[in-house]
């Protein structure tokens, strides 16, 4: 019964998923610049000094001579097939520069996640229970400064105050050159603003459930009051919070490009940035496909919780 | 209530709400008892403080807003408004147990039927899983559902109103209590399902000798299931006696308008083939944050004099078994 939900859920994405690719290669394509000049190795001023003959040669090289859908539907072909060329820049397999790039962000987004989920969370509850009372303007301060600040400001303050001021942390985010220790600050860095959402949907979800009668009817058994809150009303409550969680986790990738960048993490974000910096036209279409893909994936991953979680939804 | 031994005795209860426009006594000073295998019905319209008196009984009233400020609630030898938090929740659910008036929503929607009939079994009576499985099922039996087995593993937005409400009972009698309090049980349900409902708790508590309160402001219900009544006006008693007594000829102006307003088949013409208008009772309930100094019912009362509108009525014996709390002696 779950099962074929599920199937069916996961054929729905295949449009999505071909929508993402080809917006990945109009993107590619849009973007300012020529990819052939930035192969050659030269910048925009330097496009003087080549021999007419040559530019013409690479851009064959490159198939970029190629009508637009053929080009797209050439690299669609591949690209589906796990093939996304080779960089105009380095003539590595895109493939491969994804490939090794990849863990890093998953690891930073995943840790990330689990990380602002718990104290989003926890930060809701303890706001809803004690609505009005000090420990919920406390939290909701939280929350508010933490919606508000941007990450990459927060990224930059938490290494001037942890690893410049008081030298706790490595200010380089590369787990292989400091171990694990080097993840916390991008982590914090990364997670304040989806904490800060998630913790007041808790809130708000959390207070809706507890002025439920069913609530009153779980308290009417004798139940202790963290059952109460935390397997009657919890459960009730999170439908919400899952969405956000899952929307963030997507939108975290913008979060992590930047701070990726900042901690001189070797991740997707880095790889993309430096891509579009050197007009890596396919490296650039390969990333963007990817974080795309991931997108869709996670939104899938979040409806098939709620089948999951709630008895009452069976699409 | 003389004779009987009560089981449960409320004692010049008071619970006030915090409000804007000022203190709401919501139960201002209301006393009754319930003795053992007897239905006390507690009978009032909206806001007269019928729900929240039974709501105080075990606490359940939301605070803040609302508090228990005064009188007691006297239960096996306890004040139940002064034990610990941990006592009453020993007694909730077990001791004395709760039923309410949306059987819709007064269910868990992501649980099942099975483990919200056995979370009272586990936590009460120390019951394994399995064992409280096996009594949950004993318990959807008992209240008449078909197909137990499957039941068990279903979820209250599969089942009708009538048969959320069996479960609420199941679950609320699942650990054989002594009091049942039913708080307006049946006022969600079409017709016949309450009559199927009021029977299955009349069957239940023959078999069980539970005590049940029933509050309602239905005096159909009051008139099927009560032996005893309580008349709440305003947040206070204004009316007790055997249901018997009260019908047949009730001593408060109040009691006598409710009775009144029941429409009636055999008397809703004239005699000339034109409808009667519906009776009623003239205004409206004065706000509980600012009563009158004399009788609260005063300026809807037919019968009221300088005194009902001066002097707080005392509650007295007008026959035996039989106490209203009203300056006038009403005409047979």
């Amino acid at each position: 019964m779950l099962t074929t939900v599920i199937f069916r859920r996961l054929l729905l994405s295949i449009p999505t998923i071909l929508g993402v690719a080809t917006l990945a290669f109009v993107l590619g394509h849009l973007a300012p610049g020529d990819p052939a000049i930035a192969a050659m190795g030269l910048d925009m001023d330097g496009y003087t000094t080549i021999e007419p003959g040559e530019l013409e040669r690479v851009r064959r090289e490159l198939g970029l001579d190629k009508p637009m859908l053929v080009q797209y539907g050439l690299w669609l072909g591949k690209a589906l097939q796990g093939d996304f060329g080779r960089s105009f820049v380095t003539t590595e397999l895109v493939a491969e520069m994804i490939f090794y790039a990849l863990p890093s962000t998953v690891f930073l987004l995943l840790t990330t996640m689990v990380v602002a989920s718990i104290v989003g969370i926890a930060l809701g509850i303890i706001s809803a229970v004690n609505q009005g009372k000090t420990g919920d303007y406390i939290a909701r301060m939280i929350a508010i400064i933490g919606v508000s600040t941007p990450t990459f400001w927060f990224a930059l303050v938490l290494i001037l105050l942890f690893s410049f001021a008081i030298p706790i942390f490595p200010m380089n985010g590369s787990v292989i050159d400091h171990g694990p220790i080097a993840m916390v600050l991008p982590t914090l860095a990364i997670a304040l603003h989806p904490a800060a959402l998630i913790a007041r949907m808790m809130r708000s979800s959390m207070l809706e459930v507890l002025s439920q009668d069913m609530v009153r009817t779980a308290t009417a058994k004798g139940l202790s009051r963290q059952r109460v809150l935390l397997v009657h009303a919890l459960r009730n409550a999170i439908n919400p919070v899952l969405t956000v969680i899952g929307f963030q986790l997507a939108n975290l990738m913008g979060g992590a490009v930047a701070v990726e960048y900042i901690f001189s993490i070797p991740g997707l974000g880095s790889l993309l940035i430096e891509s579009i910096y050197e007009k890596d036209l396919l490296v650039m279409q390969g990333a963007v496909l990817v974080v795309g893909v991931a997108f869709a994936v996670t939104n899938l991953l979040v409806d098939i919780l709620y089948l999951v979680v709630d008895p009452r939804i069976r699409l | 209530m003389d004779a009987m031994a009560a089981v449960l005795e409320l004692k010049n209860l008071q619970t006030q709400f915090a409000t804007r426009d000022g203190i709401v006594r919501a139960v201002d000073g209301v006393s009754y008892a319930v003795g053992q295998g007897e239905t006390l019905g507690v009978v009032g319209e909206s806001g007269c403080g019928k729900s929240v008196s039974s709501l105080s009984i075990l606490r359940l009233i939301p605070d803040p807003p609302g508090k228990i400020v005064g009188g007691s609630v006297l239960f096996a030898g306890e004040d139940l408004t002064r034990v610990s938090e941990e006592r009453i929740r020993a007694v909730r659910g077990n001791e004395i147990s709760m039923i309410f008036q949306e059987p819709m929503t007064s269910l868990n929607p992501m649980m099942t039927i099975g483990k919200q009939i056995s979370e009272p079994l586990t936590r009460h009576l120390g019951l394994s899983k399995k064992q409280a499985a096996d009594r949950a099922q004993e318990m959807l039996a008992l209240v008449q559902i078909p197909d137990t087995r499957k039941w068990l593993s279903g979820y209250p937005h599969e089942m009708s109103g009538g048969m959320r409400q069996r479960v609420m009972i199941a679950i609320a009698l699942a650990c054989d209590p002594k009091v049942l309090i039913a708080d307006e049980p049946t006022t969600a349900l079409d017709v016949t399902i309450q009559a199927q409902i009021l029977q299955l708790i009349r069957e239940l508590q023959e078999k069980m000798g539970t005590a049940v309160i029933m509050v309602t402001h239905d005096l159909g219900v009051i008139a099927e299931v009560a032996d005893r009544v309580v008349v709440m006006y305003a947040g206070r008693k204004i009316e007790e006696a055997s249901v018997k007594k009260l019908f047949a000829r009730p001593r408060h102006p109040y009691t006598r308008g409710l009775m009144t307003a029941i429409p009636r088949l055999d008397k809703i013409t004239n005699g000339d083939g034109l409808s009667k208008r519906l009776t009623e009772i003239p205004g409206v309930v004065p706000p509980l944050y600012d009563l009158p100094a004399g009788c609260a019912f005063a300026d809807r009362c037919g019968y009221a004099t300088d005194q009902c509108r001066i002097e707080k009525p005392v509650f007295e014996k007008k026959s035996p078994n039989h106490w209203a709390a009203c300056w006038q002696e009403l005409p047979g």
